[in-house]
């Protein structure tokens, strides 16, 4: 840096500068002026006498302030203000207008376009000092806010990205979504689970914007994941939960709704917490055919949610739909200050014909609101139970859950995982989810879910698999048999496990039988089981350390056909310490 | 002046009353009204909510706030008078789990629980 020898005169202070101004001015006085004060402030000058000029040089340098004249001799001021303000400078540029005592209107119409303040040429020093103070502030906001803007805009893309991966297609489901900021705190999700049911939940986080927008992400992870992976609505709202008890500020929360449609079935449940009503249309009759209201405090609030939460459960027809809605749509306001309201909004579900119920609800809320601006996200959802709407399921798993009217207190259920589903589904928590939904359970979810790993395990591994041979402990191994499990599912087109669970009575007792049968060879369990416990495991080699803890749980154990079929019961009172 | 505050003598009672639109934007002031009172165990914050005519959701947040607030320091936030819009939004919340409502002027019964 160089300082000049006469640094003791302030005329020309050393670099740093504080910036450059252009001066757009043909009055060499007033240009005079100006140099003089702007220099001593420490500012780089760049001079031109006419509108073009300064266009040319705005096109090759930064600069920071700009001080015009409002009569140039070769164009208006008011051009050069407009053109300045519409080219797309890295920021926003402020401008001080130049002005005498008779410019007053071609002032009022420079300001008008986009001059930010003005400076009467009779100023003072302490005044032109006063302008360029606030100018260097104005333009430090503008450059906060656009790089603000830049930011949302950037992380809105990574939003969208990480969404639209997750986003899965439903026949027939229309999503109206607007919203208030660059961020909408609405959230539409949808997800398949192996059971071929449909899972939607609609959510709305406190506010809106980017602060509304943070729990968006790890929320759309869980229900997607879990159910994909077969979870129930019930865990999934739990760990939504206690994610967002977590991770939320006090005071900021979801309020969300949550609909399982099960097709097959012809039933569906909803799950509403803090969301306005939910509406199941009639296909027939065309009316609310149930009208679904808010049981639950909303997301992330308390730190555990009800014990057993509430699901309204009912039937539904082919062709019945449901109607979603965030409170933006029902809370809008017109410009004279109505509100579009509930009454509206049940008023044109009603009278639409059922295939247009989405389409009357976005034509009559954009005339409704017109250019307003929304105060809050807007989001409305339909989503028809139709037959079409039937699940898009890996074609070779079948599920089916009925009643077994011999016995009284009886159900039963059967799931079949096969070909290439086997590597993709895991039948357990399916089942798992189906048992959590029974009033009365015989054993404890997590007593079946121990046992039923274990034997699935086994099923899997060394029956269909048949991987015996490669499971044992070193770590030397471990990649060996991934590398290797990965490559059978691959060969075993035809292979399956069928899993069946049954409340029965078995000695007088309510229990569970558990059969299981997969399409693997098999074992002599003839005559290696006659001592399950100690010769199971290294002598046959076919079984894994699961079995003995299985026979531990159950009240009886029995290897049948060629020793792919196992047949396990297990009694309400055994061991009650699991 | 959109929020008004009264302790009681005993210093056991704190009333904070909110007038016409009860949202963000009264959110400091919302907080001032609680936050610094001297330090005292087991006050009860009676919130009232009779002029107020718009509620929005960050509003809900700041009763949670005051609710943590209260719950930290022994005391109870109870929610006066909602009119019957305000009190259908409340509802929605179910927030007549986590607070006491109540519907007639103060101090009489008629608590929702």
């Amino acid at each position: 840096m160089s300082v000049p020898a006469n640094s003791k005169f302030i005329d020309h202070p050393s670099p740093p500068e504080r910036g450059r101004v252009l001066i757009v001015e043909d009055n060499i006085t007033a240009i005079a002026g100006l140099k003089k004060q702007l220099v001593k402030q420490g500012f780089d000058l760049l001079i031109s006498q006419s509108g073009k000029q300064a266009i040319e040089l705005l096109d090759g340098n930064n600069v920071d302030i700009i001080f015009m004249k409002t009569t140039l001799p070769d164009m208006h001021g008011n051009d050069l203000v407009q053109y300045i303000k519409t080219q797309s400078f890295d920021v926003d540029v402020p401008i001080v207008l130049l002005v005498s005592d008779s410019d007053q209107e071609r002032l009022l119409d420079c300001m008008v376009t986009g001059g930010d303040d003005f400076l009467n040429y009779k100023y003072t020093p302490a005044e032109l000092n006063a302008r360029i103070a606030v100018m260097e502030q104005l333009r430090e906001l503008k450059h906060l806010y656009k790089s603000s803007i830049h930011e949302q805009v950037v992380a809105k893309q990574i939003l969208s990205a990480a969404l639209s991966a997750r986003d899965i297609n439903v026949d027939g489901m229309q999503v109206l979504s607007r919203s208030a900021a660059i961020f909408s705190g609405d959230l539409v999700l949808s997800a398949y689970n192996p059971n071929g049911s449909l899972n939607i939940l609609l959510a709305d986080f406190t506010g809106h914007g980017l602060s509304a927008a943070i729990g968006v992400l790890p929320v759309a992870d869980m229900f997607s994941v879990m159910t994909e992976k077969g979870f129930g609505p019930e865990i999934i709202l739990k760990n939504i939960n206690n994610k967002l008890y977590t991770l939320l500020p006090t005071g900021m929360f979801m309020a969300a709704c949550m609909v399982e449609i099960n097709s097959s079935t012809r039933n569906a449940c909803v799950w509403n917490s803090g969301m306005p009503d939910v509406y199941l249309m009639d296909s027939k009759t065309g009316l609310i055919k149930r009208r679904i209201k808010s049981t639950h405090i909303p997301l992330g609030i308390i730190e555990d949610i009800d014990n057993r939460l509430e699901f309204d459960d009912f039937d539904i027809a082919p062709g019945d739909h449901f109607v979603l809605h965030s409170d933006g749509l029902t809370d809008a306001i017109d410009s004279s200050g109505d509100m579009f309201g509930t009454n509206r909004l049940l008023r044109i579900i009603e009278e639409a014909s059922n295939l247009n119920t989405f389409h009357t609800i976005v034509s009559e809320f954009n005339r409704f609101c017109g250019d307003q601006a929304l105060s809050d996200d807007v989001t409305a959802v339909t989503v028809p139970c139709g037959e079409n709407l039937i699940q898009p399921l890996p074609q070779d798993i079948a599920t089916n859950l009925q009643a077994v009217n011999s016995n009284k207190a009886g159900w039963r259920f059967m799931i079949e995982v096969s070909g290439s589903s086997l590597r993709e589904i895991n039948p357990v928590p399916i089942i798992l989810d189906q048992y959590n939904k029974l009033d009365d359970l015989v054993v404890s979810t997590d007593k079946l879910q121990s046992i039923l790993y274990a034997l699935y395990d086994n099923a899997l591994n060394h029956g269909v698999l048949e991987l015996s041979h490669l499971i044992d402990s070193s770590n030397e191994n471990e990649n060996r048999y991934h590398r290797e499990r990965d490559k059978r599912f691959d060969k075993i087109p035809y292979g399956f496990v069928r899993i069946e669970l049954q409340q029965i009575v078995y000695q007088g007792n309510t229990s569970l039988l558990l059969r299981l049968e997969d399409s693997g060879r098999g074992f002599d369990h003839v005559n290696l089981l006659s001592d399950i416990s100690d010769k199971f495991d290294e002598e046959s080699g076919t079984c894994k350390s699961g079995i003995p803890m299985v026979k531990e749980l159950c009240q009886s154990l029995h290897f049948q056909g060629r020793g792919n079929r196992v047949e396990v019961i297990v009694g309400r009172n055994q061991h009650s310490g699991i | 002046m959109s929020v008004s505050q009264n302790v009681s003598f005993d210093g056991k009672s704190v009333q904070i009353k909110i007038w016409e639109r009860f949202d963000y934007k009264v959110s400091k002031d919302f907080r001032d009204a609680y936050c610094h009172i001297p330090g005292r165990e087991g006050i009860t914050y009676h919130v009232d909510l009779s002029d107020v005519d718009f509620i929005d959701s960050s509003a809900l947040g700041m009763l949670l706030m005051l609710r943590e607030h209260a719950n930290c320091r022994g005391g109870v936030v109870v929610i006066e008078r909602p009119s019957e819009t305000i009190d259908k939004i409340l509802r929605v919340a179910n927030f007549e789990r986590l607070f006491v409502i109540e519907y007639s002027p103060s101090g009489q019964a008629g608590t929702d629980i």
